[in-house]
């Protein structure tokens, strides 16, 4: 009986002198006192925004905004006329390189 | 001359939870060190062993580790008495019981350190298989646990003509 009862005591010393841990707290993370957030914080109820209706509708694809405008068009012909005039200006240039004489364009350069 | 063999004793008996006092010190060291330049706790994992940094506030098994500020320091005292105690059984004690006893003193030592400066006892090794995981404990805990089993497995084994025969 004496020895069971050292035996005891000796396992109790075992109980307090090691100390291991479960290994669930160290893959979860370290768990800091956060708080629980949302009973903090008041949640509001779902409404619809007053200006919900001002909004655009995804329907219309011609509105394209341009430099804050709305414009009515056609995006394609839009493109076109961009290409078109791109051209006309780099035709232009062209001109304008073969009147200049090459003093000239060279002066320019440096200058 | 009997002054003298005490005093060598004492030195003999207190160079073994010394050592393992140092032991368990500077693994932990190490362990935090590398915690503090990686970002997660695990670092390092094989097949069978696992080195992930757990901080233990509790006793074993992770029992008892709650906010509590007053039921820690109620638990370090407790720990304290309990080191007391093995102090006086290693002086009352001989032999190879002296011995086991010893290494209980340097592990509880160590971790008793670490419960009154860091509040919480760093566990560090994690041995598994697949999923399986043994609890997450420290160099001087495998001391303590050893000196245990050691120190049942002589009380057990011994009989009174064993103890004769010493």
């Amino acid at each position: 009986m004496k020895k069971y009862n050292h035996l005891t005591c000796l396992l109790i010393t075992l109980l307090f002198l090691v100390s291991c841990q479960d290994v669930r707290k160290g893959l979860g993370g370290k768990k800091i006192d956060e708080g629980n957030e949302f009973l903090v914080i008041k949640k509001n109820p779902l409404v619809v925004p007053p200006n919900f209706n001002e909004m655009p509708e995804p329907e219309n694809k011609n509105k394209i905004i341009d430099n804050g405008t709305i414009k009515n068009g056609n995006s394609k012909s839009d493109f076109e006329n961009l290409i078109k005039n791109k051209k006309i200006n780099k035709k232009e240039l062209i001109s304008k390189d073969n009147t200049s004489s090459l003093e000239e364009k060279i002066l320019g350069k440096i200058k | 001359m009997i002054f003298e063999n005490i005093k060598k004793n004492i030195y003999l008996s207190l160079f073994i939870p010394f050592i393992i006092f140092i032991l368990d010190r500077t693994s932990k060291m190490y362990v935090i060190n590398l915690s503090k330049n990686s970002f997660d706790n695990e670092l390092f994992s094989s097949k069978f062993l696992n080195i992930i940094l757990v901080w233990n506030e509790g006793i074993a098994f992770g029992l008892f580790s709650f906010d509590e500020r007053n039921l820690y320091n109620f638990l370090t005292l407790i720990i304290l008495i309990m080191i007391i105690v093995i102090f006086i059984m290693i002086i009352r004690s001989f032999g190879p019981k002296k011995n086991f006893l010893l290494m209980v003193l340097g592990g509880a030592t160590g971790n008793l350190y670490d419960r009154v400066f860091y509040k919480a006892v760093p566990d560090f090794i994690d041995i598994h298989f697949e999923n399986l995981h043994w609890f997450v404990f420290n160099v001087a805990d495998i001391f303590i646990t050893l000196g245990v089993i050691l120190l049942i497995l002589w009380e057990t084994l011994m009989t009174k003509k064993n103890y004769e025969k010493i």
